[in-house]
């Protein structure tokens, strides 16, 4: 498991995933801080595996020194225990924890994911949000692949090529042909989380109709809106 | 010239064949040490490959019966092979400056498009150089110096791939 997980994070070091969390985050919390909130933000990262995303933030970014709380949170003890581990071994301010990240002593103000939405169908990806909706959270930003004609073939390609162990292969493709589209990722979300402007983020490059690999289904309290859209411009789509 | 460009295409080659066998194998984030190890492995591989070619080579040339018609094909056929390595390698590395450009979305495009595929054609580009070189020539000391060579290079990413399949193999043997 360990092997596939370290492959996996080849991925998000070839799409610089760190790169494209950052911007978003900042936006997010700049919205916040301007919106009145002064204490600490918590961001989890919800089913962080080994903590790629989260370990980059902390070292790449002074998140951790703009009274940011960076943690992973993750039903895998294995991949929980991997994350510390590494984390622990180039000293990085952030934390990882082993149980439900919706729970009392784990929740936080921002949650974020990569490739975890389309692991839900149906009922539950909207039993799934619906656990944003309690008071603390501010935003969540759930990266996935964005599904379109052409995405199982060049992530098959893509895998074939950059990736050794057949699992990794496999999950990749498959992945990409479970993805669920913006329709299906906005509607659950504002079912689930009224309370939460619910939008897509990052859909297609630049100003073309060319899609991202990645496309992110991302909610705001409704007091932060008018500023993330000020600042994200139109990378922030389908946002009312 | 000639020779010197395919032995400078050759270590480029192993440079990258190095960097490649080493990804997805370090999970840290501060891991640009580990890739220049990488990188100067896969040098390293293709310096032997580099070397071992070019004691046969004189070897051959040494044993030959006319050694200056040899050598004048030898630096021929390398002059043919260059037509194929040459753009190839351009492009790779126009792909590789173009990564420089501060734009998350430009770089992605490059790998995903560019290095992904320029990757996944890379024997096939070898053998075409190859066997492009060595079409017309007129010894076959030429032909079986082209065919060695080309077997030696293929086999950089194998074996750099199984050294470090087995210097992570034990890694995670030590962490579970």
């Amino acid at each position: 498991m360990l092997t596939v997980h370290w492959e996996m994070q080849r991925l998000a070091e070839e799409f610089y995933h760190g790169h494209r969390v950052l911007k978003l985050l900042r936006a997010t919390i700049a919205a916040m801080r301007s919106s009145g909130h002064t204490g600490p933000i918590r961001i989890v990262d919800v089913g962080c595996g080994i903590g790629y995303t989260i370990r980059w933030l902390a070292a790449r970014s002074m998140l951790h020194k703009e009274d940011v709380e960076l943690t992973g949170v993750d039903l895998n003890s294995t991949l929980v225990n991997e994350a510390n581990r590494l984390a622990t071994q180039e000293a990085l301010p952030c934390r990882f924890f082993h149980g439900n990240a919706f729970s009392a002593d784990l929740r936080g103000h921002i949650y974020i994911s990569t490739g975890v939405l389309h692991h839900f169908r149906g009922d539950s990806l909207i039993a799934f949000l619906r656990q944003h909706g309690n008071e603390t959270t501010q935003a969540f930003v759930h990266y996935d692949f964005q599904p379109w004609a052409l995405a199982p073939f060049g992530s098959w390609f893509f895998h074939v090529i950059r990736m050794r162990t057949a699992l990794a292969r496999h999950d990749g493709v498959l992945s990409t042909a479970r993805a669920h589209n913006a329709h299906t990722l906005v509607s659950a979300a504002r079912a689930a989380v009224p309370e939460l402007t619910a939008g897509i983020y990052g859909a297609k490059i630049w100003n073309t109709p060319a899609p991202r690999v990645f496309h992110a289904l991302v909610g705001f309290r409704p007091a932060l809106v008018p500023q993330l859209k000020q600042s994200l411009g139109r990378m922030l789509g389908e946002l009312p | 010239m000639t020779l010197l460009l395919l032995f400078l295409l050759a270590s480029l080659d192993g440079a990258l064949c190095g960097c490649r066998t080493s990804m997805g194998r370090c999970p840290l984030i501060h891991n640009r040490k580990y890739y220049v190890m990488g990188v100067l492995r896969g040098v390293f591989a293709a310096q032997i490959v580099s070397g071992f070619s070019l004691i046969c080579l004189l070897l051959v040339v040494a044993f030959s019966r006319n050694p200056q018609l040899l050598r004048a094909d030898l630096v021929e056929s390398a002059r043919r092979m260059l037509f194929v390595f040459l753009p190839y390698a351009a492009l790779v590395l126009a792909n590789i400056a173009l990564r420089i450009v501060p734009s998350t979305d430009l770089r992605s495009a490059t790998s995903v498009f560019f290095l992904g595929p320029l990757t996944g054609i890379r024997p096939l580009v070898m053998i075409t150089g190859v066997v492009a070189g060595i079409w017309r020539a007129q010894l076959h000391q030429t032909v079986f110096l082209g065919l060695f060579v080309l077997t030696l290079m293929l086999s950089v990413e194998f074996a750099l791939n199984s050294y470090c399949n087995r210097l992570q193999q034990r890694q995670i043997r030590s962490l579970v």
